[in-house]
Parts: structure tokens; C-alpha cells; sequence
């Protein structure tokens, strides 16, 4: 029976982990919560994969995402996602049509530099970590970021623009 | 460097690493035992840290005021949406706004709170012989918080399961939550706009890991869908549902939202239930 049991979970793990991974992150406090959040998702969905076998899923992707759902729901006490409304757009100030900024030009990377990156990100608003955790870890295209986060994608163009040109001015000092 | 991999690289760190979970999920699956879920400290200091009402944790500045005893009557409105449901207090109310309270300023409004450790010392210091619920002696919080000098907020957030964690197999229909606030008026004439429920408008509070104030919005909607007389209280009781918790109910069917309000000696009931319609009732009916 465990030997099914982990063929299922195997099917249904590489069929869903990357949407999971992205509704965590579109509706997450603070990205430091993804990891335990996602571990926390399947480790229930294996625990009930266990206990009642791969018959009682009807729609394991379904039962995921509202598994995942709970869990941020119960992880935060009650407080689903909260985007913030004060989105400004920059359409006017720049061309957001061609973003073509480097943030950092050398070819390799230190581990210095990963800590100031990863903390300079840490310091954006949650809108804009948002952006860039499923621009470029998940990559999600912008009509996907757009559908996940409910804005529109001049919106999404502007803060990522803004942000690269934060994190290159930064990292270059 | 490209972009994608320089941000593949800094991401990551804080991105979980999908092979190890996926590791640590089939060895559950193969094991006997449950195994400990490996989280990192920031799960169990938010889990301690957020709470659902500000004023219950922002014990600022304590005051030194003296007790004072107040007498009351009311017609309270709850508005749910724009539907107005009056409730009267036909008898009079003795309150006492205790000791030892603690100023909190929030949004223009200013907030005496203090917290309890039980309910007994909540009743004697308040004079409000206030109703409890007996399918669990847990508490999250037991708090006081008089707003503005106009009413007072008593309640008690049960802890129905250890470390607030509901476990996955429980019975559908389960009560997994249960909070009870009593509104009392302080001044002859009041509103408690805290009661006010309208759909998408939710706001609240909680402190973060390192002590701020973190505001949110919630998108609940609210619907009044019954209305009956309690004989365990002999009064009328008028039921709301959470119609987004409802919603929530496809898959695992056991969470589902209903708020009773109710006058009951002079105070009246906010009573929070998360579980099915039968058993959130047999909560109000074993009231006490």
C-alpha cells in the first residue's frame, strides 16, 4: 500500500508544487514563511494520503490548493492575503515597455553579495517581492503574475523596473 | 551576470528546497511514525505573536485608574450590511471599570485593556456575571477593553486544540473555534461600531515577530440567516453566517462560520463559532 501511496503522492508532488509554491508566495505575509508553509501543505497531504490511501482524493490539485489556502489561513491567525492599494504607476516617468536592466554585471556571484540582494529585497513592499519571486524563481510570465495578483500588468512592469533599478543602484555602491 | 540566474540564486535562499520536502513526505508515508515537521523559528514565534485583537497585547502604558461602577441600560443595533437589527436590554446593568487597565491609542481611539487569566477574575473584576462556554477550558486570551469611555468589550477566545493547530481528520462539522464578546455601555447612549459588519470591510490588527503594528483588511461577507428563541437562555437569537468560510467548505467540509448576537442579562452576546450550523447551536445551548 505505501509503495502506491508514494507513486500517487509522486504524481500529484511533481503535478502541483510549482502552483502551490506560487499561491503561497502571491498570498503570503513575508517570504520568509514560504518554506514552512509549503512543507507544511504537503506534509498534512501525505499524512492524509496515509491515513485514507489515494482513493479518497477525488481532485488531489483541488484538495491541494484549498489545503494550501487553510494553511496560510491558519499560518497567519485568520489573515488571508493583503495587497496593498496604493499601487502608484510610473507609466509616464519611464519606458516600462523595455526593461533591460543588469543587476549586477559581474559573472559570478559572491555570497556577500546574495545576502545584501536578499536583504535588499527583504526591505521592498510585499507587492513588489511578490513580482519578483514569481518573475524570476517561479518564472511565471506577466499575464500569469497578473492573474495571481490581480493587478494589472503595467503595474507589475513599473515595480519590476523600479526594483531592478533599486537593486543595480545598490548593489553597485 | 543574467538576471534570472543572479535571481535564481538570491531568491532561492528563502524558497523551499522541493526535494527534501518531497523526501521527507514519502518517508512519512512509508513510516509508522509521525514525523516532526521541521520548521524554522520564525512558524512558532509568529504562532505565539499573532493574535486576532490588537488591544489584547498592546499593554503600553498601564494607568493608575481607580474602579469605578456604572449603571446602564441600552437598545442596541447591530447593522449587518445595511439590514439593522435592534436589540433591547430591558433590565440594568452594573459594570465596573476595574484597576489596573492599560492606555492604548489605535486609529483615534483610545482603549483601557486588561488581560485575565481567568474567567472568574474577569466576572469579579468587572461585576459582569458573564457567559461561558464549559466544551472547553482552554483560553487563547481573556480580555477587557473599555473603548472611548463608551463600552466595554469583554471576551474570551477559547484554544480548543493544542497550539491552535486543528488536526486534519477531525469529524466534519467539528467546532474548531469559539470566541464570545459581551458588549456593555458605559455611557447612556452608544453605538458599538465594533458590531457594525459589512462585506468586504474587515479590518484588524496583529503584532508582528518584532513587535509592530501590523494592519490588514479581510474580504469576509456576511449574510443574517436565521433567527430563533434560545430556551437554555430564553432570549432571541438572531444568526450570521460567514459566507467566505462557507465558501471555503468544498474539500474538507468542516469549516464553516456562524456569529450569534443576543441580549442576555443586560449584556450583549457576540458569540464567533467555526464549525456546522448543529453544532455551533449546541455551543450557544450550552452556554452558562
Amino acid at each position: 500500500m505505501s509503495s502506491e501511496n508514494n507513486n500517487f503522492f509522486e504524481l500529484v508532488y511533481r503535478d502541483t508544487n510549482t502552483d502551490v509554491l506560487k499561491y503561497i508566495v502571491a498570498k503570503c505575509n513575508n517570504m520568509e514563511d514560504v518554506s514552512d508553509i509549503f512543507q507544511d501543505v504537503y506534509m498534512e497531504f501525505a499524512d492524509v494520503l496515509k491515513k485514507k490511501g489515494s482513493q479518497y482524493f477525488k481532485n488531489p490539485k483541488a484538495f491541494l490548493l484549498h489545503l494550501t489556502k487553510t494553511k496560510i489561513h491558519r499560518f497567519y491567525k485568520s489573515s488571508l492575503s493583503y495587497i496593498e492599494n496604493n499601487i502608484e504607476d510610473i507609466r509616464n516617468e519611464v519606458d516600462i515597455e523595455n526593461i533591460n536592466i543588469t543587476v549586477v554585471e559581474d559573472e559570478v556571484i559572491t555570497n556577500e553579495q546574495i545576502d545584501k540582494a536578499l536583504s535588499l529585497i527583504g526591505g521592498m513592499d510585499m507587492l513588489t517581492q511578490r513580482i519578483l519571486y514569481l518573475r524570476f524563481y517561479i518564472d511565471c510570465s506577466l499575464d500569469e503574475i497578473s492573474n495571481s495578483l490581480n493587478i494589472n500588468e503595467s503595474t507589475i512592469k513599473s515595480r519590476l523596473y523600479r526594483a531592478l533599478r533599486y537593486l543595480k543602484d545598490k548593489m553597485e555602491e | 551576470m543574467n538576471n534570472d540566474v543572479f535571481f535564481k540564486s538570491v531568491l532561492g535562499k528563502n524558497m523551499p528546497d522541493t526535494e527534501s520536502v518531497f523526501e521527507m513526505c514519502t518517508k512519512h508515508i512509508d513510516s509508522d511514525a509521525r514525523i516532526r515537521k521541521n520548521y524554522n523559528y520564525s512558524f512558532w514565534v509568529k504562532l505565539v505573536a499573532s493574535i486576532i485583537i490588537v488591544f489584547s497585547i498592546l499593554l503600553i502604558t498601564p494607568i493608575g485608574t481607580h474602579a469605578r461602577t456604572l449603571i446602564s441600560h441600552f437598545i442596541a443595533i447591530v447593522t449587518i450590511n445595511d439590514c439593522k437589527i435592534e436589540f433591547d436590554n430591558d433590565s440594568h446593568t452594573v459594570f465596573t471599570i476595574p484597576n489596573g487597565c492599560s492606555k492604548v491609542e489605535l486609529d483615534g481611539d483610545i482603549y483601557n485593556t486588561k488581560s485575565y487569566t481567568s474567567i472568574d477574575s474577569l466576572k469579579h473584576d468587572t461585576n459582569i456575571d458573564m457567559l461561558s462556554w464549559n466544551g472547553c477550558k482552554s483560553y487563547s486570551d481573556i480580555l477587557l477593553a473599555v473603548k472611548n469611555n463608551e463600552y466595554a468589550r469583554l471576551s474570551i477566545i477559547y484554544q480548543i486544540f493544542d497550539n491552535g493547530d486543528i488536526p486534519n481528520d477531525i469529524e466534519n462539522g467539528t467546532v474548531t473555534d469559539v470566541m464570545i464578546h459581551g458588549y456593555v455601555p458605559i455611557k447612556d447612549s452608544v453605538t458599538f461600531k465594533d458590531i457594525a459588519l459589512k462585506d468586504n470591510e474587515l479590518k484588524y490588527s496583529t503584532i508582528d515577530d518584532e513587535g509592530n503594528l501590523v494592519k490588514y483588511s479581510k474580504n469576509e461577507e456576511y449574510e443574517s440567516i436565521e433567527k430563533y428563541y434560545s430556551n437554555s437562555l430564553s432570549t432571541d437569537i438572531t444568526v450570521v453566517s460567514d459566507k467566505n468560510i462557507l465558501d471555503s467548505d468544498e474539500v474538507t467540509n468542516y469549516k464553516q462560520g456562524y456569529i450569534f448576537f443576543f441580549v442576555y442579562d443586560g449584556v450583549l452576546y457576540q458569540v464567533n463559532v467555526v464549525g456546522a450550523i448543529d453544532n455551533a447551536k449546541g455551543v450557544i445551548e450550552s452556554l452558562s
